[in-house]
Formats: C-alpha cells, sequence, structure tokens
C-alpha cells in the first residue's frame, strides 16, 4: 500500500526548501538565442565567467561581455530558451563540487552524477577557474609517478607534478598509456582524475569497466563530457576535473589527472568562439586557444612543504593527423608542457606496443625524479637504441655485416622486444630493473632473436616464483651493487638454461616454461 | 535614466492596484530613485507583484513562485 502520509510529509519537505526570491535580483532579457548562444540585453554589472540563471532553470555561463549586450552559451536548454526570456546573473561564477566523496563517481563537468548511483552529498565548492600556484609555492619535480610501463619509466621518467604530454595518431595506444599509468597508481597513494573530453560515450564506457573490474575506481574519479554534451559542458570539464584535482593538491595530496582528450577541447572551443563571433585565427582557432591550454596546465604543480607538498601530474593527451605534430594546438601543447611521449601508428601496426617512438619523445623534468637504480642502468638505453635504429634503417639496403655490427642490431632488437609490454601488464620498479640489467647485459646474446619477447615475460614469473627474495633485495633508491647485479645474472641465466637450453627447433618451449613455472607456484 | 534625470519604474500585477498599494509602491520606487511608475495589468502572473527598475527585478508574483516549485520538486 501507498503511504499517502508519507508522500505528503516528503512533498511538504521538498517544498519547504524551495528557495523564494523576492529580493531584489539584476535581470536582462534575451533577445537571441540559436545554436546554444544566448544575447542578453541588460544585465549591466555582469562579470566574465559568471554563471546566469534562464528563465525556466536553465543555466549558462557570460562569455561575451559587450556595449549592448552579454553573450552567454547554454549549459542546457538550447531549444527551450525562447526570445524575450528573462537571464538572472548569479554573482557567482561556475563552481565544481569537491571532496572524497567524489572518488569512484563519474560526474558531468559541474558535478553532477551521471553514474546511476546516489546523490553526492558534499557541500565543498571551488571554482572551476582558479589560478595556478604561484612561483614561491612550488618546488622541484622530486618523486617519480611509475606508470608501470618499461619503455616510460626507463627512458621517459615522468615525475609528480609534471606535465607529460601523450601524443600521436587515432589508434596508437594514447588512451591505453593513460589507463595503464591509472592501474598503476593502486597502492602508490596517487588520487587519479580522468578527464574525458568529447569522447564517445561508448570509449568511455569501456574505460570506466576496465578501471573498475581492476579496483581503480576506489581512488579515480571520472569527469566526463561526451561527443553529444553541449559544447560549454565539453569547454569546461578539463578545468572541473582541474578544480578537484587541486582540492586534493591543496590537501598535500598526490593526484594524477589525465585529460582525454586536448584536441577535441580546442574543437569545442572553436565551436563556441565561433559562434560566439569572436574573431577566428590560424586553423580557424581563436586567438587565444593557447592560453586555454596554458592557463589548464599550469595548474598543475608541485607544491612546496610549507603548501603541502601535494602535487597535480598532468597527463594531456593530443590526437594528431597523419603523424603531424607540427599542426597548431600539438606544438602549442607539445610547447605548454614538460615533455611528451610520442606514439606512432607505424610502430604500433608493426607490433611493438607500447608505440613509443624514443627518438621524439622527452621528459624534460622527470630525469631528477628517477629511481637511482633505474637512472643508473637505463642511462645508456636511450643512445644504444638510437645507435640500433641508425643502423637497422642503413642495414635495409643489405651487405655483408661484420660480426660486431650484427651484435648491435641483435642486441637492439632484443632491447626493442624487451619494452614491448602488454597492456594491462604493470612492472613494478623492482620488476624493471631486473629486466633493464639483464637486457642489456651480454646475456642476452644467449637467447634467440625470436623469442626474447617470451623470455622477458617468462623471467619475470620464473623469479616471482622461484626467487622472490631477489626482488626485495633490490633497493630502487640506492645503486645497484655488482655483487647484486651477479646474483641477478645468475637467475637470468639458470632461467635461460632451462627455459632455451638447447632447443633450436621448437618454437613452444620458449612459452611453456612460464606457464610451468607458474602452476608450480 | 533618461536625459532629464527621469527614472521611470515598471510594475506589473494582476489586478488594478487600490489608492493604498499605490502609496506603498510609489513610497517603494521613489526610495530606489523612480520619478515615474508605470503600472502594467497582466492577469497571467496570478497574483502578486513585480517591479522593474532599470535591469533589476523584485518579483513576488505568484506565477514565479509556482513556477520555481514545479523546478524544484
Amino acid at each position: 500500500m501507498i503511504d499517502v502520509n508519507a508522500i505528503g510529509k516528503g512533498i511538504r519537505k521538498k517544498l519547504d526548501s524551495v528557495r523564494e526570491y523576492t529580493d531584489e535580483r539584476v535581470c536582462g532579457r534575451i533577445i537571441y538565442s540559436g545554436d546554444g548562444v544566448v544575447h542578453i540585453s541588460g544585465l549591466q554589472d555582469v562579470k566574465y565567467n559568471e554563471l546566469l540563471e534562464i528563465q525556466g532553470g536553465y543555466r549558462a555561463l557570460a562569455l561575451n561581455l559587450e556595449r549592448n549586450m552579454v553573450g552567454a552559451v547554454l549549459f542546457s536548454g538550447e531549444d527551450k530558451v525562447r526570445y524575450g526570456d528573462l537571464a538572472y546573473s548569479t554573482g557567482e561564477t561556475v563552481q565544481m563540487c569537491v571532496g572524497e566523496e567524489m572518488l569512484g563517481r563519474i560526474v558531468d563537468p559541474l558535478g553532477q552524477p551521471l553514474d546511476g548511483l546516489a546523490e553526492i552529498k558534499t557541500d565543498k565548492y571551488r571554482p572551476v577557474e582558479f589560478p595556478a600556484p604561484a612561483i614561491m609555492d612550488r618546488a622541484k619535480v622530486n618523486k617519480p609517478l611509475q606508470t608501470g610501463i618499461l619503455a616510460i619509466d626507463s627512458m621517459i621518467p615522468i615525475g609528480r607534478g609534471q606535465r607529460e604530454l601523450i601524443i600521436g595518431d587515432r589508434q596508437t595506444g594514447k588512451t591505453a598509456i593513460a589507463v595503464d599509468t591509472i592501474l598503476n597508481q593502486k597502492n602508490e597513494n596517487v588520487i587519479c582524475i580522468y578527464v574525458s573530453i568529447g569522447q564517445k560515450s561508448s570509449s568511455l564506457a569501456k574505460i570506466v569497466s576496465t578501471l573498475r573490474s581492476a579496483g581503480a575506481m576506489d581512488y579515480t574519479c571520472v569527469v566526463s563530457s561526451t561527443a553529444d554534451d553541449p559544447v560549454p559542458l565539453q569547454y569546461l570539464a578539463p578545468y572541473s576535473g582541474c578544480a578537484l584535482a587541486e582540492y586534493f593538491m591543496y590537501q598535500g595530496k598526490d593526484v594524477l589527472i589525465v585529460y582525454d582528450d586536448l584536441s577535441k577541447h580546442a574543437v569545442a572551443y572553436r565551436t563556441m568562439s565561433l559562434l560566439l563571433k569572436r574573431p577566428a585565427g590560424r586553423e580557424a582557432y581563436p586567438g587565444d586557444v593557447f592560453y586555454l591550454h596554458s592557463r589548464l596546465l599550469e595548474r598543475a604543480a608541485k607544491l612546496n612543504e610549507e603548501k603541502g607538498g601535494g602535487s597535480i601530474t598532468a597527463l594531456p593527451i593530443v590526437e594528431t593527423l597523419a603523424g603531424d605534430i607540427s599542426a597548431y594546438i600539438p606544438t602549442n601543447v607539445i610547447s605548454i608542457t614538460d615533455g611528451q611521449i610520442y606514439l606512432e601508428s607505424e610502430l604500433f601496426n608493426s607490433g611493438v606496443r607500447p608505440a613509443v617512438n624514443v627518438g621524439l619523445s622527452v621528459s624534460r623534468v622527470g630525469g631528477s625524479a628517477q629511481r637511482a637504480a633505474i637512472r643508473q642502468i637505463s642511462g645508456q638505453l636511450r643512445i644504444n637504441l638510437a645507435q640500433y635504429r641508425e643502423l637497422a634503417i642503413f642495414m635495409q639496403f643489405g651487405s655483408d655485416l661484420d660480426a660486431e655490427t650484427q651484435k648491435t642490431l641483435s642486441r637492439g632488437l632484443k632491447m626493442t622486444d624487451t619494452l614491448k609490454q602488454r597492456q594491462y601488464l604493470n612492472y613494478s620498479v623492482r620488476e624493471m630493473i631486473v629486466l633493464l640489467a639483464v637486457s642489456q647485459s651480454d646475456l642476452v646474446d644467449k637467447i634467440p632473436e625470436k623469442k626474447m619477447s617470451a623470455y622477458v615475460e617468462g623471467l619475470l614469473d620464473y623469479i616471482r616464483v622461484n626467487h622472490a627474495s631477489l626482488l626485495d633485495e633490490i633497493n630502487p633508491d640506492q645503486k645497484l651493487t655488482d655483487e647484486l647485479k651477479e646474483k641477478i645474472f645468475a637467475v637470468a641465466e639458470e632461467y635461460i638454461n632451462c627455459s632455451v637450453g638447447d632447443d633450436s627447433s621448437g618454437s613452444a618451449s620458449a612459452e611453456e616454461e612460464p606457464a610451468e613455472a607458474e602452476q608450480n607456484g | 535614466m533618461n536625459t532629464h534625470g527621469e527614472k521611470t519604474a515598471r510594475v506589473v500585477l494582476a489586478r488594478k492596484p487600490d489608492a493604498d498599494l499605490v502609496q506603498k509602491i510609489v513610497a517603494f520606487t521613489e526610495s530606489r530613485g523612480c520619478t515615474h511608475v508605470r503600472y502594467t495589468i497582466d492577469p497571467k502572473i496570478v497574483g502578486g507583484i513585480i517591479i522593474y527598475i532599470g535591469d533589476v527585478i523584485y518579483d513576488g508574483s505568484v506565477r514565479s513562485r509556482l513556477e520555481n516549485i514545479k523546478h524544484s520538486l
């Protein structure tokens, strides 16, 4: 039976909470509405970026303050707002609700839940636009942010508080790197925020289910604006995500924020600007598209101890067309960030995954934050790989090669194979140290070229099962001693002997071995 | 405000005001610098009063209160 009294009580309670305005409100009248843009006459005292309330309960953002009118973009009610409707100024800028309650949730850029779960109960708000930390409030980036991806952590190290761009064509694994990095923060005490800008709902759903099944949603908040959301929401999404990140940073926590992706954000801003009749510049982007991204990324920082020592590490993603990194948005964001991870579709298609182009990828500040042991053994890696690539191109002309060249080629190939890594298969720091040490030693000459990938995975399984104490012995913050190196090499050799052994014909042996090792465990 | 320093308040009511109400309205608008009051009768606001002075609106109409409730429920 329906309890009429309860319903009555509920309605009464709601009615009590209804805000009533009989006090004075500044208002204007809508004199134009179209394409999500409204022009308002009146509203003399409105501020730039002020939230407006349109008759009918819709909201808009005042962006153009002109002599005779105010230009604003609508967050909703594009087709409901009519000529002559009233627009009220609210006196406040856009706010994002923040707090621990946001973790594990999927919200829109205004903080409303999209995951169908309970209402978010938080009374804490932060302005979406906020000045970046001052120079004196900042500290040097000194702590690494482990992505769990060998190629990145060894050669393009990222530090907490750094801004590292992930750039590449479509379908090169940009999002995969970002998601892997989020998954790898599980026991690292890093709060993650994934901002999706103008993406397909289906791709976002896939990412969320990945995060959820890996248990990563416990420390992650997804700020979503999909491709069908109003353009102003897509424009706002990264700033909202950043506001949430700042809340945690100013509490002294480490935050990782992924902007996926900023090229769609620029496109959303271009749409808005053109509809607001702002002058168009290169590629029809407005003049302030650089400032659009620079003010966003400048908010990622490492704070000094007096300010709590928190940090925001930003991983913006930019999609290029046909590998053209000299287009407008890519060059802008490259110049703003502290380095980039450049992904190539050619590498991706030839099986090098993650498809990181080591030559074009750099990290400008992360090196100082790298763990001592990794820095020690990955120092030569970049140079060796560059030498290998040069030789490999030369080799394509085909000629007899001397033994020394052949050795360099073979080693380069094996190194490249070592850096290949399956998605969602993150390495711990200690595992990376083992792999880097072994793959650069003379031991690799004993492994057939085709078996290197299988050997790498097998070796880690073998160590986890049979020599777990070896990993504990490694201290990533100290240089590797020769003694420890010898120990690692001995175990690696042991595994080479039992997996590769005298096998020269069958290809199954190397693959079978790790499986067996797992069974033993 | 026009060039003669005159400022007009626009008052919307559901029905014609009586003398007592007019006096109150004039007192209210004069305190906010208005020299003239223009009355509009609009039954659509159901009841109450709306006063426009420049960009500022004082909305005490029954209609807006009802709409407000509609959006909140």
